[in-house]
């Protein structure tokens, strides 16, 4: 299988393979914008939707009010500023965080079947949210922990790749799997020690995924991290399109390929822990969003990287507003992400008469 | 038993179906609330209120704050194990306009040997306990002492003094 940024017809070299990628630049720059600007309006009507009914027209005053400085005074106000937008401020920011992180990762292991757990991030992190349940239950602490877990199993998986030697991608790929499997254990470990009626729900809703105990006090940390970690990302896009050739490749075009390798996989995995962290385990968005983007804009880094951030967060804040508003009890993001994912990806791919870009 | 829960029907039954309180239950996590299946259930039901999460089917089950406004519990009552907590309802600007939060309706169950709220003897206990809260006016608040003590006198030969009775009841 080649990978999909490769043009249909094989380049000779690696500076025709990018002019190849320039070409392909030019259409549908349109198409681009309006994905970029996509969370926006959509932000805005999840804000007037929910269990609790709220008119747009009550929603707008309410903001109107809070921007003015006075603090919510009915129920239906302290909904929309201390529930629905911190909410749904969260979903935007961890979709964008996993979109972007994905399409990182799957141009930097030259692999359409990567997604941001590749390197155990996920797995890692699970397994610390899932101990800190167990052990305190407090949801605080185990967001913590996920967090440092999350990072923990990055610097193992690259550990053990550098023990090996070199920072080959398959060997890092080889690590992350190993590391990823490890913790995957030791929270089936954990969940076997939990007990059934109070805990084991609890680990299980945060291996499944939900934003709802998002509140204020969680979006500063994941807006720092996304923020810098999607700016530092969206720097290296051309890079990454030059990663995206092959190390060799890479390196006759006058890239350090290990320490760019090694930014790009450290930048992607801190944006995954702090998605995880506050939302929990999130799968699907990291593997598909960047597949969809490259269906939508091309495989382009320069557009492909600001298209996925964007259209993650369009996809999770779409799932969220589902999870809290379609049934009385709250539903684990995991359920909707391939619910819903699954068929817009096939439409995608039907659509798409080029088959996706990854032909042979 | 049959005797006791007599006793709370017959308060109870004075208030018609649509005027009982509507009980929130609040499990180890603020927003975990008893399915139609749990004990918990069952004994709200008992005492003379209404849960709210009736609806649902099942145990505990994690539900979010715009469900809780839209059901608008007067009354919350909190399990007395595992972290859960009612300061984290009372002082989280999520929760404040809530009716039960608002006035104060924010409870703890008691627990002594166990909580009140489990299959255990004590769920009797928990009932009239619930009820207590849910009719203050009435001999079921009242007598909450004379009935605890009794209760463990004559279930577990065990004499409770007298300021243990009265911190179970507050």
């Amino acid at each position: 299988m080649t990978w999909p940024s490769l043009p249909r017809t094989r380049p000779r070299s690696a500076v025709e393979a990018l002019a190849a990628l320039r070409e392909t630049r030019n259409d549908g720059r349109l198409r681009f914008w309006v994905l970029l600007a996509l969370p926006i309006p959509l932000a805005v009507v999840a804000l007037a939707l929910g269990r609790y009914e709220i008119s747009p027209g009550a929603v707008l005053q309410t903001l109107g009010h809070a921007l003015a400085g006075q603090p919510a005074a009915t129920a239906a106000e302290t909904l929309v500023l201390q529930v629905r937008l911190p909410r749904i401020l969260a979903a935007l920011l961890i979709g964008a965080a996993l979109g972007g992180s994905g399409a990182a990762f799957q141009g930097i292991f030259k692999n359409p079947l990567v997604d941001s757990n590749i390197l155990g991030v996920t797995s890692g992190a699970g397994f610390g949210a899932a101990l800190a349940l167990l052990l305190t239950g407090s949801l605080p602490l185990a967001s913590a922990a996920a967090f440092v877990c999350g990072l923990a199993a990055v610097l193992l998986a690259h550990l053990g790749a550098r023990a090996h030697g070199g920072s080959h991608t398959l060997m890092l790929t080889l690590s992350g799997i190993l590391v990823g499997s490890f913790f995957a254990a030791l929270t089936s470990l954990v969940k076997i020690l939990a007990d059934p009626l109070s805990e084991l729900p609890a680990i299980t809703f945060w291996l499944l995924g939900g934003l709802s105990d998002a509140t204020w006090h969680d979006l500063p940390l994941l807006f720092l991290v996304t923020g810098l970690g999607g700016a530092l990302l969206f720097a290296l896009r051309w890079q990454l399109n030059v990663l995206s050739l092959g190390d060799r490749e890479a390196a006759t075009l006058g890239l350090n390929t290990r320490q760019m390798k090694l930014l790009v996989v450290g930048v992607a995995a801190l944006l995954t822990a702090a998605a995880v962290a506050v939302g929990g385990v999130i799968g699907w968005v990291g593997l598909v969003i960047p597949h969809a983007g490259r269906l939508l804009v091309g495989p382009d880094h320069r557009r492909l990287l600001p298209a996925s951030l964007s259209l993650g967060a369009a996809f999770l804040l779409v799932i969220d507003t589902l999870a809290r508003a379609a049934l009385p009890r709250e539903v684990p993001l995991g359920v909707f992400t391939g619910i819903v994912g699954v068929p817009v990806l096939f439409a995608l791919l039907r659509r798409s008469r080029t088959g996706a870009g990854w032909a042979e | 038993m049959d005797e006791r829960l007599a006793a709370i029907k017959a308060v109870s039954n004075r208030t018609p179906a649509v005027q009982r309180k509507r009980v929130f239950v609040s499990g180890t996590s603020p927003l975990k609330t008893a399915g139609k299946d749990m004990l918990q259930a069952e004994m709200v039901a008992l005492a003379g209120g209404v849960n709210v999460a009736q609806e649902i089917n099942g145990y505990w089950t994690e539900v979010n704050l715009e469900q809780v406004a839209q059901w608008d519990p007067e009354i919350i009552f909190v399990v007395p194990y595992k972290g859960a907590s009612v300061e984290a309802i009372l002082n989280s600007p999520e929760w404040a306009n809530i009716s039960a939060v608002k006035n104060g309706q924010v409870f703890m169950l008691p627990k002594y040997l166990g909580p009140w709220d489990t299959p255990i003897p004590e769920a009797v206990l928990g009932i009239e306990w619930m009820a207590g809260k849910l009719f203050p006016d009435t001999p079921l608040r009242a007598g909450c002492e004379a009935r605890t003590t009794d209760f463990y006198q004559r279930f577990y030969d065990l004499a409770i003094p007298a300021e243990n009775a009265a911190a179970l009841c507050r």
